[in-house]
């Protein structure tokens, strides 16, 4: 635990006055915090792609769409089962006390989520005009769980 | 009896105040020609009530608890905001005419808006962001005004706040409007985009009520302006949005409030949420406005 609190400080001094392009964390097999933040990051890399797509900033991919989807729904899978009891504090994790106080409405939340992205996997985007309604379904998942069930540390 | 003494110590304070105090204290409503002469609803600009109340983000504290949809536009109050001073119930500010606010006069609620003082004459918590809402243009408000009243009546009472003493004396918001109303403003000499988003941020957008830190009264460190703090109303934090903290560039900043993606394409939460609800309905040029503000502000570690 110690060793991974020193890593994160030694990349965080590896790049002064630079903002972090990705922020890394190291996962932790023992430790469901590390992995639940490795595992939101792995959601946020895939509408990261789906957003720069969007944007125009890189060309429409579709093999890159159709990994991004399977990569989120991979991940938000697994999530109702990193946030055990006794995980609720430790690693500035932003996770509410309500997702241990509400666990049936938070799991619901997240049970909107998986089911969206599976919709979308079994039809993916097509072409740049498609992720923009996509991104507004899934970004609004985002939100709705993050409304309730996070909280800002920093 | 040390209790009591206290209390009495308190007692005896209230009254000096309210004795002395009372020129400076007293509410102020609006005066009768601070509106336009024969101003009427018909004249207001519509699309701009819309804006206004999707930034002022009326709807988050005056909907129903937990309404979505169609509910939404149903300002019928009841919402619970615990604070360290006790809990504030969002009022029912429909057009109904007993229960909400259909019975104003559009002087009542400039009042309510630019002064903080009710229809009676009392002042109001300002739990209800008129510090903020104090540093709109009265033509703003006019219009605000003109949309509310397009809303559906609910006739819902209002609630009443669950405060003890001594923050159930109203005449002690008085002396706190006394010190924290501000209505010029925060931020001096900006121009062209930067000062279109200082009306809104500053004004509608009340941004400060939540990143800008509090004394110990409660009023916002003006010193600290938009430097975050803890979270007023509930766990967590408020972040630092001052250029010393937020890195982002302008476009980012535009882009988080349409979509609530950052630039991590992480996404919103907490309170926030319900903010972007409404900034990601403005016309793209007034997010433009506010990104640009944020960029001027004086930063603050």
């Amino acid at each position: 635990m110690r060793r991974l609190a020193a890593l994160s400080f030694a990349l965080a001094l590896a790049a002064p006055g630079l903002a972090p392009a990705e922020e890394v964390v190291v996962p932790d097999l023992d430790d469901p915090i590390t992995l639940r933040m490795t595992s939101m990051k792995q959601v946020g890399a895939g509408m990261k792609a789906f957003g720069q797509m969007a944007k125009g900033e890189i060309e429409f991919d579709a093999p890159l769409a159709r990994m991004s989807l399977r990569a989120m729904i991979a991940s938000a899978s697994g999530y109702a089962g990193l946030f055990p009891d006794g995980s609720e504090e430790g690693h500035e994790t932003t996770a509410a006390p309500a997702i241990w106080t509400d666990r049936d409405g938070f799991e619901a939340s997240l049970a909107e989520f998986v089911a969206d992205l599976h919709v979308a996997v079994q039809s993916p985007p097509v072409d740049r005009a498609a992720l923009a309604p996509l991104m507004q379904t899934l970004g609004g998942d985002c939100k709705a769980c993050h409304e309730d069930y996070r909280i800002k540390k920093n | 009896m040390r209790r009591t003494a206290l209390l009495a110590v308190v007692a005896v304070a209230a009254a000096a105040v309210a004795a002395v105090g009372w020129a400076v204290t007293a509410p102020r409503p609006l005066a009768e020609g601070a509106l336009p002469a024969g101003w009427t609803p018909e004249e207001a600009d519509a699309a701009n009530g819309a804006r206004l109340l999707a930034l002022g983000g009326c709807v988050g504290c005056h909907a129903a608890p937990d309404a979505e949809g169609e509910a939404r536009r149903v300002l019928s109050g009841g919402r619970r905001f615990e604070t360290e001073f006790g809990t504030f119930l969002a009022p029912n500010i429909s057009p109904h005419p007993e229960a909400g606010i259909g019975g104003w006069s559009a002087r009542d609620f400039a009042s309510a808006m630019l002064r903080g003082v009710s229809p009676e004459g009392a002042h109001y918590y300002p739990a209800f962001p008129w510090p903020s809402y104090s540093r709109m243009a009265v033509g703003d408000v006019l219009d605000l005004w003109a949309h509310l009243r397009t809303l559906p009546a609910d006739p819902t009472p209002s609630a009443p706040h669950e405060i003890g003493f001594p923050w159930n004396l109203r005449a002690g918001i008085g002396v706190w409007k006394a010190l924290n109303l501000h209505p010029e403003p925060v931020i001096s000499g900006l121009s062209g985009e930067a000062e279109r988003g200082r009306v809104l941020a500053e004004g509608i957008g009340h941004c400060a009520e939540c990143h800008t830190p509090r004394g110990p009264l409660g009023g916002a460190e003006l010193d600290r302006w938009m430097a975050g703090g803890p979270n007023p109303d509930g766990p967590g934090k408020i972040p630092d949005v001052t250029p010393a903290a937020l890195s982002w560039s302008s476009s980012d900043i535009a882009y988080y409030l349409e979509t609530g993606f950052t630039p991590d394409f992480d996404s919103v939460g907490g309170s926030m949420v319900e903010v972007v609800r409404g900034t990601s309905r403005l016309p793209p040029e007034d997010r433009e406005a506010i990104a640009a503000y944020l960029k001027a502000l004086p930063p603050i570690e």
